[in-house]
């Protein structure tokens, strides 16, 4: 199990440098996720992030309103999102395991990122109105080149839940 | 636990919010006193008082999501029948879920809002009925889940010891008080997993069963850090389980699981995830892999099922410590069998094969029987087809479909298209949509019935509450003695006692199934 958890700690970096979450110190500073194969350690925890620069992030609210925030290039959409108090929930935490931070980036954005982990991909599975360009909040860390980034909340319509992917895992 | 002053505060404190324009209000003609009265007319300033029924997730949400519309003067009561809060995060999320369960410092935010109080140990139907309830608060929501389970209503079900609903099983390794102290469930899984080369058959394919299978089939030193309950863990240690079989009535393409907790399933230390071939491939039925392609989850899970080895040839279960779980699919459940030595307890389960069609209006894959059967040996069997809500007196309750019936979260007088919504009764989570879905569909369900309650109360459609407080009535009632209700405060106690003697064994928390227990810990 330590294996998987290893799996995910490589910092990775494509071409034109946005990074892939996680961080190794930040998994030795929780030791409770040695006891599960899957879990991962919610960002920035232990970052200094006070004096590193921001970007501009552009919303567009669950009902389609649209907002501009700062972001932090370092800490993660969600962390982002907590800060400004924008409506994107973190049950978990941000250690990939719940899918409540699910937000849809704009095709170019997203093609540009590393791949989704393999975690990611199965947490997505069971998001709301999962799109191809749907990411988790808690797993996108904001980078420099970010700036002006377009996200996107998933819609919250009335009947979501009937008329939308239902996940029925119980 | 609540002293006389903090009783007479939180008394007090309401007074003025409940008491001047709400007299008025008390007047049938309520709309037009909203409609004439500006200052009155903010939704936010109308509701001064709510009562949840229900502490897990959907409640929790629920007060979440209002206490971000209500005003400072306003009071959310969440009360549950429980001495502890979180319902099913506590009492049935696995373990060895620990990231799962981190949505409790969510909620413990919400219950550190000063208008937000917590009544523990108090069950609504029994120590107070609902009619009181509404008399009490303008909004009333219900978010009391699902605390029965369906039936397969086959022979041998209720008879043969050895055949367990997953619930029960959940609700005793998680430290349900009403399973955990049940000595004789506690004694019966013990007597039957220490049996040699024992065999369990989970029926149904949700997570619930996924989870009922890990539990199984981890090396106990593996669960030994979670905050799995110890009576359970001691059974576990001197499990000689060989094989678990997980098994469905439809194919791979309709199982209910999701693909993380499948690959984390096919990960154990120490077991084997298997799957026959040829039920693979009976499944791949042409509608089946057109369902596939349309959906992306459904595509993932099922070409992870297929990537899973088979069983191992000649190889027996359970061959060098090795526990097999093995996926079954397309087998419909037909009776429960004695052990011929032992005739009282479970000794195998029959199933009937099954092949897939499309049912008469050609939307709806469902398994049917061919005819030929298949006798499963084992000694325990979980069944695991689901939950089911309950109704509370004096409340309509919809049969059929086993929820609270409503529209949009407004419960409903009765369960047809056509009826009227009760005024100032919501309902949300699992008794409004029944039992499915995960933590998150919850998040939805409360926003849902929230903006349902504050689109009322600015069309002043709420009744009007009275100011006696949750206390004083179940005192009149007589059924609870005020030191027997858990405030917050009191569940404090029996979280940091539970975290303290859990860390004193490596493990996150050790829960107290005692109810006696927590309510000394909680007064103490
Ligand atoms: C075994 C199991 C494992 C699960 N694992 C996961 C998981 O890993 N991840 C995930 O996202 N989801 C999981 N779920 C689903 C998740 O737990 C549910 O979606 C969620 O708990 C439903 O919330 P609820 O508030 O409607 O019901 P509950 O959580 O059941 O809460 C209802 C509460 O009401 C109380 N109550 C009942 N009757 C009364 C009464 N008469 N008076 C007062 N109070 C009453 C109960 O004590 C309980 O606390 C799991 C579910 C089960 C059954
Ligand atoms: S916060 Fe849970 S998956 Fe991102």
């Amino acid at each position: 199990m330590l294996q998987s958890a290893v799996r995910h700690v490589t910092v990775a970096r494509n071409s034109i440098g946005f990074r892939k979450t996680c961080s190794l110190p930040a998994l030795i500073q929780i030791p409770r996720i040695l006891f599960h194969a899957t879990a991962r350690v919610a960002h920035g925890s232990g970052k200094d992030l006070k004096n590193a620069p921001r970007i501009n992030l552009h919303w567009i609210g669950k009902k389609g309103e649209e907002f501009t925030t700062d972001g932090i290039v370092g800490e993660s959409i969600l962390e982002a999102a907590h800060r400004h108090e924008v409506e994107l929930e973190g049950a978990c935490e941000g250690v990939c395991a719940c899918s409540t931070c699910h937000v849809i980036l704009e095709e170019p954005v997203f093609e540009s990122l590393e791949d989704p982990s393999e975690e990611e991909e199965d947490m997505l599975d069971q998001a709301f109105g999962l799109t191809p360009t749907s990411r988790l909040g808690c797993q996108v860390e904001l980078s420099q080149d970010m700036n002006g980034l377009k996200i996107k909340l998933p819609s919250a319509t009335r009947n979501f839940y009937i008329d939308g992917h239902v996940p029925k895992p119980h | 636990m609540y002293t006389l002053r903090q009783y007479a505060v939180r008394f007090h404190r309401r007074q003025p919010v409940a008491a001047g324009p709400f007299v008025e209000f008390a007047s049938p003609k309520h709309h037009v006193c909203f409609s004439t009265t500006p200052l009155y007319a903010s939704a936010s300033n109308i509701i001064s008082r709510v009562g949840i029924v229900g502490a897990g997730p959907s409640g929790f949400y629920v007060a979440k999501y209002l206490l971000k519309e209500l005003g400072p003067g306003a009071t959310v009561d969440v009360m549950d029948s429980l001495p502890t809060p979180f319902g099913l995060v506590r009492t049935g999320v696995a373990p060895d879920h620990p990231e799962v369960k981190a949505v409790q410092s969510d909620f413990e935010k919400v219950a550190g809002d000063p208008r937000f109080s917590f009544y523990g140990n108090v069950r609504v139907g029994y120590d107070v009925d609902v009619a009181t309830l509404r008399s009490l608060y303008d909004v009333l929501v219900l978010a009391y889940g699902a605390s029965e389970d369906r039936t397969l209503g086959i022979p041998g079900e209720d008879t043969l010891e050895g055949v367990v609903s997953a619930r029960t099983f959940v609700n005793w390794y998680n430290g349900h008080p009403d399973y955990a102290q049940d000595a004789k469930l506690t004694g019966m899984l013990g007597e039957i997993l220490a049996q040699a080369s024992a065999q369990v058959a989970v029926l149904g394919q949700g997570n619930v069963a996924l989870d009922c299978a890990r539990v199984l089939a981890k090396r106990p030193a593996d669960l030994e850090t979670s905050d799995i309950c110890e009576h359970a863990l001691v059974v576990l240690r001197e499990s000689k389980l060989a094989a678990v079989s997980v098994v469905g009535r439809r194919g791979h393409g309709q199982a209910a699981f999701t693909i993380k907790e499948l690959r984390e399933l096919s990960r154990i230390p120490g077991a084997r995830l298997v799957v026959p071939p040829e039920e693979v491939a009976r499944g791949l039925t042409e509608f089946t892999i057109a369902e596939l392609a349309q959906s992306r989850p459904r595509k993932r899970l099922a070409d992870l099922v297929a990537s899973l080895p088979g069983p191992a040839v000649g190889g027996q279960a359970g061959e060098g410590g090795e526990r097999v779980v093995a996926l079954r699919f397309l087998l419909l459940p037909r009776a429960f069998l004695p052990d011929p030595r032992r005739p009282r307890r479970l000794g195998a389960v029959v199933f009937e094969r099954a092949r897939l069609e499309l049912d008469g209006q050609g939307k709806r894959v469902v398994a049917v029987g061919t005819g030929e059967t298949e006798e499963l040996p084992c000694q325990l069997a979980l069944r695991s087809i689901g939950y089911k809500s309950q109704p509370v007196d004096g409340l309509p309750f919809d049969n059929k479909k086993a929820v609270v019936p409503n529209r949009h979260g407004r419960v409903l007088e009765a369960a047809s298209e056509e009826a009227v919504p009760v005024p100032g009764v919501y309902c949300t989570g699992w008794v409004k949509r029944g039992p499915s879905g995960i933590i998150n569909t919850n998040i939805y369900d409360a926003r849902e019935t929230v903006a349902a309650i504050m689109e009322d109360a600015a069309q002043g459609k709420l009744p009007f509450s009275s100011s006696f407080s949750l206390l004083e009535v179940l005192a009149q009632a007589g059924r609870k003695k005020s030191e027997d209700v858990v405030s917050w405060e009191g569940y404090e106690k029996i979280d940091a006692w539970e975290r303290r003697h859990g860390a004193a064994r490596g493990k996150p928390r050790e829960k107290v199934t005692d109810s006696h227990r927590l309510l000394e810990i909680a007064r103490s």
